[in-house]
């Protein structure tokens, strides 16, 4: 009676899930390990992974998704520590105005960064408006743009993931570790930080998943040298038409998608199992 | 506790980083000229005016709000269901089917509509409306499965049990019952998963045509080679929006915006 | 010789100053406790000596030296928190030791003078526990480890013993006394528990609305208290109010107590166990008649609340005294036990 209710209730989503979602994705998957003759085979993977500009759009990937993930968490720990102190009303606000960026759409906050950073940008016309520099800047379409773009996008997660964790952490214990002989900011990395790892590995994860697939970032703030896995599907399927090789970068991305969410679950999973031995 | 001035100072750097970019961009929205300048030369609001008569602009705007609306809404019909079923009940493969709900979070949005588009569309007669409001019911079911199931995990089944006892069939009990108790955390998830599909950029990059386009996509296109004042114009418009609508959901039903 | 001395210091949080211009000077060796109740300053003097509180005014001597600015951490005092503040992510071990690294002393020593301190408050063998998996007397036991294992000269408590249950507190309190007199460190106590702070200090000093009210031994507070707020405190009750006439001192009534003094107005003030109690109404000096309201029995004791002219008084007797409500009585102060205070608290 009750297995029959919980069926028909979760039927319709998992029909949907199936049809829409496993099924189309699964078939992107197959088509990867089957050669024209329908034998299986890794050969496209290999020829992939032979290409120097796959390689190095995936390291990219991957290491503006370690740099991100490194400085969200560096600024992170002591901004949300300093947030989970604020008066209720402060935090509120705090916490408001790290939601709003979340809230909008990335696109926009792309071209926030085109419009300050770019060569006729807010920044360069100022700065050889007062002569400091002759000749504009090029810091749009690299790999430093992408990454302040990466980290503003991704910031308000790793703040969000932290508050709560910092607020249960109790004032006394920086105290004690200062009587025990730690400057203050020694007692900070010596408390705060072993305390607020769960938060970390959440924050991080979110992060690291989302700097690594995210699209309006990289196409709007990198350039044609500094191709990261989503931008070089689209280049593969939108210009190239070559939707072979589209498919086998769209394989990639999810297999590392759920490689770094493994990874992150078995952390935490270890963390807690520590902490509550 | 003596308060850091190190940690006020790192504090007040990080927010101007996360939010001053946007403040400049509506600063340069109401420039009188056509190159983006801050402090804005002048003040105009053609640039408004040129935003909202875009073509592009105005059908990607009814695109990206009706397909938003109909994927929202279509998630949160097959998600509440399924979210109160996981809360309710205990049965064999709960986790497994737990889990499978939350597995498009595990499938990035932009291969989601890469697959959507090789696999999907074809079967359907080639709609790219329809495969955008399929991309959004995607993306927006995990999370409505996730608000819904901590919004019921507060909520006393027994409440339920006891409308069933004074003879309510079980269909008007749930209504009389679990979605008037539930119901704040329903419409904060509704109005996030919206905001969060208007947004999108990700499902776009693959399903859109000449004709059908979402706004971001929309405006994506036109950045592409060019700056002027009319993309800061649109991009402050669609901040208005998403402002106003959590203003809506803050202040209409007392949603704290917390994760 | 003062080892910590406030001079003239006012404190407190923000733009609450709970310490106006106080004054406080402790000699090496002693148990000092700071005793009142919730509010009236004890906790905020206690940490302003750790420096956890800004000082706005006044000075703070460690020694002879002037610590009134010095950083908590180069201080070096031992603090002891009533929620005992042990770090969550740390073992018994790394907690206790988490001093030691930062003094640079090397591994083997570490683990002796761990060992050594861990035996001494009876944890030996829990090393390796984390603090979530231990009772709250044994959390207590760490906490006063970790602050003791520094050999500081000053041991700070914040009223270390509230969070335990009574049979516990009465055990931990004697280890505490054991533990400071065998290393011979001062240490200031702060407590809202009269019998506990009387029972293990060398000195106590009653507090109230910022200011110390009686600071003296725990012995001679005890049966002269100075003004009515401290005599209140150490348990007297049934105070009648005397004024000066014809150079002695009488009630309202009329009845004369046997007080010495030139102050227009006193009070005699009596513990309800010291009263005594007889039937009928006699006269004569420092007795008060009246008739019996209440009677209240104790176990050991009966208790009668008596309405005399001047107000209502306790009085407690033997169990075997036995009186009805309405019934006359006198009581008679016994000059003994009878003190007298010149404040209006």
């Amino acid at each position: 009676m009750r297995k029959r209710w919980a069926l028909v209730l979760c039927a319709p989503g998992i029909v949907f899930l199936i049809l829409c979602c496993a099924w189309p994705v699964l078939r992107i998957v197959l088509q990867t390990v089957y050669d024209d003759t329908g034998a299986v085979s890794f050969a496209g993977y290999a020829a992939l992974f032979r290409k120097s500009f796959f390689t190095n759009s995936l390291t990219r990937t991957l290491r503006l998704a370690a740099i991100t993930t490194a400085v969200c968490a560096v600024v992170g720990v002591p901004v949300s520590y300093y947030i989970s102190r604020m008066s209720e009303k402060r935090k509120s606000l705090a916490i408001s105005l790290a939601t709003f960026p979340l809230l909008t759409s990335a696109i926009v906050r792309s071209i926030c960064w085109i419009v300050l950073l770019g060569k006729k940008g807010v920044i360069n016309n100022l700065l050889v408006g007062i002569g400091l520099i002759d000749r504009p800047l090029s810091i749009l379409y690299t790999e430093t743009s992408m990454l302040i773009g990466y980290i503003q996008l991704f910031m308000p997660l790793m703040l969000l993931s932290l508050v709560g964790v910092m607020e249960s952490i109790d004032d006394e214990l920086l105290q004690a570790a200062q009587t025990l002989g730690c400057p203050p900011v020694l007692a900070f990395i010596k408390v705060v930080v072993p305390l607020s790892v769960s938060g970390l590995i959440t924050g991080g994860m979110l992060v690291f998943t989302g700097t690594m697939t995210a699209y309006a970032t990289p196409s709007l703030l990198g350039g044609t040298k500094t191709k990261v896995l989503s931008t070089l599907i689209d280049q593969y399927a939108n210009i190239n038409s070559d939707w072979v090789s589209a498919s086998l970068v769209a394989v990639v991305m999810i297999f590392f998608t759920v490689l770094i969410n493994v990874l992150f679950t078995q952390i935490a999973g270890r963390l807690n199992r520590r902490q509550s031995a | 506790m003596k308060k850091s001035r190190l940690l006020l100072v790192i504090t007040i750097l990080t927010y101007i980083f996360l939010v001053g970019p946007m403040l400049i961009m509506v600063g340069t929205s109401f420039s009188s000229t056509a190159a983006v300048s801050f402090p804005p030369t002048g003040f105009s609001l053609q640039w408004y005016e040129k935003a909202l008569t875009l073509p592009s602009f105005q059908r990607g705007f009814v695109t990206s709000l009706s397909v938003s609306l109909i994927g929202t809404t279509l998630a949160m019909l097959l998600g509440i269901p399924a979210a109160y079923a996981l809360n309710k009940y205990r049965f064999r493969g709960k986790a497994l089917v737990n889990g499978f709900f939350l597995s498009p979070t595990l499938i990035p949005s932009l291969v989601l509509g890469f697959a959507l588009l090789r696999s999907f569309i074809p079967r359907i007669g080639g709609s790219v409306y329809l495969g955008l409001a399929v991309g959004y019911t995607l993306i927006a079911i995990p999370y409505i499965i996730r608000t819904t199931g901590s919004a019921l995990s507060n909520f006393d089944f027994s409440i339920e049990e006891a409308a069933r006892s004074l003879g309510t069939p079980a269909i008007p009990a749930f209504f009389l019952t679990v979605i008037p108790n539930i119901r704040s955390g329903l419409i904060s998830a509704f109005i996030l998963a919206f905001i969060n599909s208007f947004n999108d950029v990700s499902i776009g990059v693959f399903i859109s045509s000449p004709g059908t386009m979402t706004l971001p996509t929309a405006m994506q296109s036109l950045i592409i080679g060019r700056l002027d004042p009319t993309i800061a114009a649109a991009s402050v418009l669609l901040m208005l929006m998403t402002i106003l609508l959590m203003t809506l959901s803050e202040k209409l039903l007392g949603i704290k915006l917390k994760r | 010789m003062a080892i910590l001395e406030l001079k003239n210091v006012s404190a407190g949080y923000g733009r609450n100053t709970i310490l106006k211009d106080f004054c406080i000077s402790i000699e090496e060796g002693k148990l000092v406790s700071l005793l009142g109740s919730s509010g009236c300053g004890k906790t905020t003097t206690l940490r302003t000596m750790a420096g956890f509180i800004d000082v706005s005014q006044g000075q703070f001597f460690f020694d002879g030296q002037d610590y009134t600015h010095r950083p908590i951490h180069k201080r070096g005092f031992g603090y002891v928190f009533q929620s005992y503040a042990l770090f969550p992510h740390l073992n018994v071990f790394e907690n206790v030791a988490f001093g030691l690294k930062r003094q640079h002393v090397g591994k083997a020593e570490i683990q002796t003078r761990v060992t050594e301190m861990l035996s001494r408050v009876g944890l030996a063998g829990f090393a390796d526990r984390l603090p979530a998996d231990m009772s709250g007397g044994q959390r207590q036991r760490v906490a006063l480890a970790r602050a003791l294992v520094l050999k500081p000269r000053v041991l700070l408590m914040d009223e270390p013993l509230s969070n335990l249950d009574a049979r516990l507190r009465v055990e931990m309190r004697v280890e505490i006394r054991r533990l400071q007199q065998e290393m011979g460190i001062t240490a200031v106590y702060v407590t809202h528990d009269q019998e506990e702070c009387f029972s293990i200090s060398d000195q106590v000093a009653i507090m109230n609305n910022g200011r110390i009210e009686q600071m003296d031994t725990p012995v001679h507070i005890y049966s002269h208290p100075v003004n009515e707020f401290t005599a209140r405190f150490v348990g007297f009750e049934n105070f009648v109010p005397l004024t000066r006439e014809n150079g002695r001192y009488a009630s309202a009534s009329g009845t004369v107590f046997e007080a010495e003094g030139t102050a227009p107005k006193l009070k005699a003030a009596c513990r309800p166990d010291d009263l005594q109690l007889v039937p009928g109404h006699e006269g004569g000096v420092m007795c008060l008649r009246g008739r019996i309201v209440v009677a209240t029995f104790l176990g050991k004791q009966m208790q009668y609340l008596v309405n005399t002219k001047e107000g209502d008084y306790l009085v407690n007797t033997a169990a075997d005294t036995l009186y009805a409500p309405n019934d006359p009585v006198t009581i008679f102060f016994p000059a003994e036990k009878t003190i007298y205070t010149t404040d209006e608290a």
